[in-house]
């Protein structure tokens, strides 16, 4: 909340500051002075005992207060009102009490936090009640160092959270890397006429694909075996003695479930198989 | 603190993954396959052998490799039903076992001759003495299982 006193003053009750308007100068008053201030602001001219400020100020907020505290916190805030121009605002009536002077103007507004949570759908009327109703606007210096606390402890959480992310997504990078470098290695994977695809187990180098994709069809047809999607094709092929053969080659022809993993495979093994 | 859960956390998820991981080396490793093999030279008589495989490495001490099928030598077929029984087996390097062949077991059905079931061991086997083994995982349970010579066949893990 922000109070507007005699024009030439306003006082913000969040963080406890008095701001000369004319110059911009600001005062940064105690907490226990701006509660003080505060129970004075929203007292509507009326007399606060004593004993009632002593109990609002400090006895609510576990601190003990006295009647030397309470003229010593009052002197202050004359002070610091006189300072900025403005005179009497602050009245003791001996014996009974403190009240604000009632012919000078103060006016309320909504402190830009206030105004974000009316935005934010709550009921203005109810806020305006509780903060006016509010007995400590600035924050207690314990419930402030809590504050202070919990959001660090937020962040360090949310630091923990990110980092466990990121663990668990390198162990989750790791596991599938290792397993498709397991799979893979240095094998080729072509698509064939039919819709199968193939693994060249060995690797292959680009101008060899032609001749592989017609070996491994006519050995998948000498075999009565299909080239349809579906199905998968690990071949090799070694170095024959002759140009004329092919040497050592093994064709293995799989079958793959729904989710392509190999269910069942065909291994057709040859010693020398035939170019021609 | 922090930094030290961090580090304690992600050894346990990694050791996880590798704890869990399906590897070859967790033995026993068994898998079965069916394969053709054509032994045959170029313009040579017709060696065929088709058979089922049933490899079982069951610690490092034992293991076999069953071997059941038919044969066709020429015109002439006969039945083929031997296992290989292994011993002193051991992990030569990340993929390849080597066991010593303890013997080879013909079953009362086996009508193959040794000499031509000893073209298959050939090509299957180090030497008379060894069987040595290349496993590779090419999927979830499948392997691609190697002899010295060159790849023989897939397998399905069970």
């Amino acid at each position: 909340m922000i109070y507007i006193i005699d024009d030439q003053i306003t006082y913000n009750s969040d963080d406890c500051t008095l701001t000369h308007l004319s110059t911009q100068e600001t005062l940064s008053l105690s907490i226990s002075s701006g509660r003080l201030f505060e129970q004075l602001l929203n007292s509507q001219g009326e007399i606060l005992a004593r004993e009632t400020l002593l109990t609002e100020v400090w006895d609510k907020y576990g601190l003990r207060g006295s009647n030397s505290n309470l003229n010593q916190y009052l002197s202050i805030l004359r002070r610091a009102l006189a300072a900025y121009g403005c005179e009497n605002l602050i009245i003791t009536i001996p014996k009974i009490g403190i009240r604000l002077n009632t012919e000078i103007k103060i006016e309320r507004e909504l402190s830009p936090a206030v105004v974000r949570e009316d935005e934010s759908g709550e009921a203005p009327s109810e806020t305006a009640v509780s903060s006016q109703d509010s007995p400590a606007i600035c924050p207690d210096p314990v419930m402030a160092d809590k504050v202070v606390k919990k959001s660090f402890l937020s962040v360090r959480q949310a630091i923990f959270a990110i980092v466990m992310l990121m663990l668990l997504g390198s162990a989750f990078w790791y596991f599938t890397i290792s397993e498709s470098a397991e799979k893979n290695s240095s094998m080729n994977t072509i698509k064939l006429q039919g819709g199968c695809e193939a693994v060249i187990i060995q690797g292959m180098d680009v101008f060899e694909q032609k001749s592989l994709d017609k070996q491994i069809l006519e050995i998948l047809k000498e075999n009565d075996q299909s080239c349809v999607p579906g199905r998968r094709i690990y071949f090799d092929k070694n170095t024959s003695l002759t140009t004329a053969d092919y040497g050592r080659t093994i064709l293995s022809a799989c079958n793959l479930n729904s989710s392509g993993h190999i269910v069942s495979c065909d291994s057709f093994y040859y010693l020398d198989w035939r170019m021609f | 603190m922090l930094t030290l859960t961090l580090a304690a956390l992600l050894l346990v998820i990694f050791a996880g993954i590798n704890h869990f991981k399906t590897r070859p080396d967790d033995l026993p490793f068994r898998c079965s396959a069916f394969s053709r093999y054509d032994l045959s030279r170029h313009d040579g008589e017709k060696i065929n052998f088709a058979v089922s495989h049933d490899l079982r490495f069951i610690d490092f001490k034992l293991g076999y490799l069953l071997l059941n099928g038919q044969v066709t030598f020429g015109d002439k077929v006969t039945t083929l039903n031997r296992r290989i029984a292994l011993s002193a087996g051991n992990k030569i390097d990340s993929d390849t076992y080597r066991y010593k062949i303890r013997t080879v077991i013909t079953a009362t059905n086996d009508t193959t001759s040794d000499a031509v079931f000893n073209l298959l061991l050939s090509e299957i086997t180090l030497d008379p003495d060894y069987l040595q083994l290349d496993i590779m995982q090419i999927d979830k349970k499948t392997y691609l299982v190697g002899g010295p010579l060159s790849y023989l066949f897939t397998c399905q893990r069970y």
